[in-house]
């Protein structure tokens, strides 16, 4: 049995892009679970202040689990009052997920990008 | 480390399973038995209704039918809810994550283990010796553990103990949702697949992963709990000891108490004081309810799935976003519109609530319990019947009334104001499960008036029924006598009666819970305190004083009364019956009210 040190993750890819005057975080990870979720909700959270408008990106993203999602409304609670947090491209999992924990009114999805930044 | 917090009466080994075979003699024989009480209490109660209210005194009469029905009641919903035991089937422990996982990952792991151990004001002596012992789990295969301090007392020298143990420590700048806020922001920082739920003073004994994860191999399994079991609880003298020594029976004390261990199972005078035993609940009421899935979660000593958690609260969370937006939006006609309303308001409402793997409720745990078994995908819930964690046991009548309240509260607030009887997704027997816990919280109902009954035939003169006779007699006998060995049968091997007097003893909590429960007045407990306070709670035994005295003052009236040559034996029989009950019922009340007044339990040093 292996007794871990504290706060040492595997590492998130995640690209940051500006469209539109909206912040596009692109996860390159094929999930997104409990494993990334610490991470993802630190720097994702950090970049988003201040913003009108994030969109995550979810089109390489083919599953998502609670702990993700958890940290989603997480960033989002961290963001300020009337800021949104937009998903685009989301799996049909993803959605899945979105529906049983009513979660789909809080977290609009957009199939299309340019439509997501307000283009 | 503190010396005082080490415990005075450690047992250093698991106590073996209290039944491991024979369940399904236990089954029958209880069933016929409980089936047998049930038709004979029915027979008594047709009869109490339709023949025997006393004419003289009908509004009494029938208060008191009443609360005979509804303690019958009480009876028949308990016989259901420990209906039948059965233990779950025990799984091999899994290898890797994969094994307990629905939809496998690609690159196959150990599975990760977190150890939540949550604290607020207990002494780091106390949380350091749940910490080693978190430290000394084993597993046959290989598996990340890791163990968390959770301080919400945010205290630097926990901290520097957390640091020499070699553990996580996290805190948090508020203590917003007390327990349950602190294990969110624990597993905020964390990842384990597997979440290991304990309390300050909760200690895992090495083999709680082992015997726990090989459940989980079944993917709708959300927790396993282990039977809580207190290791400084005074374990009394035993009675032959008890008859020969404190009695000074000598020898003949010694075989008489041989005698009656021999036909009713072992007895310990004085163990217990204030009946925290928690055997009668885990080993009969939980095991009870495994077969039907709907053991409940208790809050420590358990392992949780960390997405079962996490969706639970989700859900939770998306119903509490929903219901806040809902009564405006559904003022837009305009489909469109209403959508980007929608989105706008859930936003500003999502910022003000709160998402907890626990719900901010008192009684967090039964009410988890209820969400996850009736959610979406009826998580399935697991009762482990060995004990695998040791903790102190509430440490004077103040803290045990606290606990005890808080329980009754949460659960009355639950039934009366988010009944789980009405989820869809519950099956039939769970209902029973949880009607049965949330019915019995209303005992002061019936306790009250059937205790008060005797009092006013002692003062007055007055009695519910025409005449304590023959005929009473024999409709009421042979249906305490059968419910009384249902229940020996259904509890064998369990001591029970200490339960029992407090049951009868919480009147008065439980009547104040009830109140403060339709008062709708707010609950808030932050915890229950582990370490006993320099007050004697006398306070909270006045209404057992008071009965007590009047049951003593009321038997002594009547029975000068009674011994007059003018009484009629039909008043002598009436005396009777009442000193039968009444002296049961002070029997009941004496260990309460001996708790209150002891004094405080002098702190073990140890050198």
């Amino acid at each position: 049995m292996r007794l871990w040190p504290a706060g040492s993750s595997p590492m998130l890819h995640l690209r940051f892009a500006h469209r539109n005057g909206s912040l596009v975080v692109t996860p390159l990870a094929p999930r997104l679970d409990a494993e990334c979720a610490v991470e993802l909700r630190a720097r994702v959270a950090e970049q988003a202040r201040g913003r009108r408008r994030v969109v995550v990106s979810l089109e390489h993203v083919a599953s998502m689990d609670g702990s993700a999602l958890a940290a989603l409304i997480s960033i989002l609670k961290a963001m300020d009052a009337g800021a949104e947090l937009r998903l685009a491209h989301a799996s049909p999992s993803v959605r899945a997920l979105l529906a049983r924990t009513r979660l789909d009114e809080l977290f609009p999805q957009f199939d299309d990008m340019s439509a997501a930044v307000g283009e | 480390m503190d010396a005082s917090y080490v415990p005075r009466i450690e047992t250093e080994t698991a106590p073996p399973r209290v039944r491991a075979r024979g369940d399904g003699v236990r089954n029958f024989a209880f069933q016929v038995l409980a089936v047998l009480a049930t038709v004979l209490g029915g027979w008594y109660l047709a009869w109490r209704w339709t023949a025997s209210l006393n004419p003289d005194a009908l509004g009494f009469a029938v208060v008191i039918a009443a609360a005979e029905t509804l303690a019958y009641l009480g009876a028949v919903v308990f016989f259901l809810s420990i209906w039948r035991a059965e233990d779950p089937v025990a799984r091999p422990a899994p290898r890797t994550v994969n094994e307990i996982r629905d939809d496998p990952l690609p690159h196959d792991r150990p599975i990760k283990v977190d150890v939540m151990i949550t604290t607020y004001d207990e002494p780091v002596g106390l949380v350091r010796l749940s910490v080693r012992d978190a430290k000394q789990l084993t597993y046959p295969h290989p598996l990340t553990v890791r163990v968390y301090v959770l301080d919400d007392g945010r205290r630097p020298e926990m901290r520097r103990m957390a640091g020499e143990e070699g553990v996580g420590y996290l805190s948090r700048a508020t203590n917003e949702g007390y327990k349950a806020g602190n294990l969110r922001n624990g597993l905020e920082h964390s990842d384990g697949d597997l979440v290991v739920i304990c309390d300050a003073d909760t200690r895992p004994l090495p083999a709680l992963l082992e015997e726990t994860l090989g459940y989980f191999r079944d993917p709708r399994v959300a927790w396993v709990q282990t039977p809580q079991s207190f290791y400084d609880l005074d374990a009394g003298v035993r009675l032959p000891d008890w008859l020969a020594r404190r009695a000074r029976l000598g020898r003949a004390g010694r075989l008489l108490g041989r005698a009656v261990e021999a036909a009713i199972g072992p007895v310990a005078v004085g163990a217990d004081r204030l009946g925290s035993d928690p055997r009668a609940f885990y080993h009969v009421v939980q095991r009870c309810r495994n077969w039907c899935n709907a053991a409940f979660c208790c809050g420590a000593g358990s392992v949780h799935r960390r997405e079962a958690v996490m969706e639970g609260a989700l859900t939770e969370f998306g119903a509490a976003v929903a219901a806040a937006i809902r009564p405006i939006t559904a003022r837009v006609p305009d489909r469109a519109r209403r959508a980007t309303l929608a989105t706008a308001l859930a936003s500003q409402a999502a910022r003000r609530i709160e998402l907890t793997p626990y719900e901010f409720h008192v009684s967090e745990d039964i009410y988890t319990s209820i969400r996850l078994h009736a959610a979406p995908r009826r998580w399935r819930s697991v009762y482990h019947p060995r004990v695998l964690t040791r903790m102190l046991s509430p440490q004077d009548l103040l803290a045990w009334s606290i606990q005890r309240f808080k329980y009754a509260s949460g659960t009355l607030d639950i039934a009366l104001h988010d009944n789980p009887l009405r989820l869809p997704r519950l099956t039939a027997w769970q209902k029973v499960m949880y009607g049965a816990t949330m019915y019995a919280y209303l005992a002061p109902l019936w306790v009250l008036p059937l205790m008060l009954a005797p009092l006013a035939f002692f003062f007055a003169g007055v009695t519910p029924v025409r005449a304590y006779d023959g005929e009473f007699a024999v409709r009421i006998v042979p249906f305490l006598l059968a419910s009384r060995l249902a229940l020996m049968v259904g509890t064998w091997g369990v001591p029970t009666w200490r339960g029992e007097q407090y049951h009868l003893a919480s009147f008065w909590l439980n009547l104040r819970a009830l109140a403060h429960v339709i008062a709708r007045r707010p609950l808030r407990f932050p915890v229950t305190p582990k370490i006993a306070s320099s007050r004697r709670p006398v306070g909270l035994v006045v209404p057992h004083l008071v009965l007590l005295g009047a049951i003593a003052v009321g038997l002594v009236y009547r029975g000068a009364l009674v011994a007059r040559p003018l009484a009629t034996p039909g008043e002598a029989a009436a005396y009777l019956a009442n000193l039968f009950w009444s002296l049961h019922n002070a029997a009941c009340l004496a260990p309460f009210i001996g708790a209150g007044l002891m004094p405080r339990r002098p702190k073990e040093v140890t050198a």
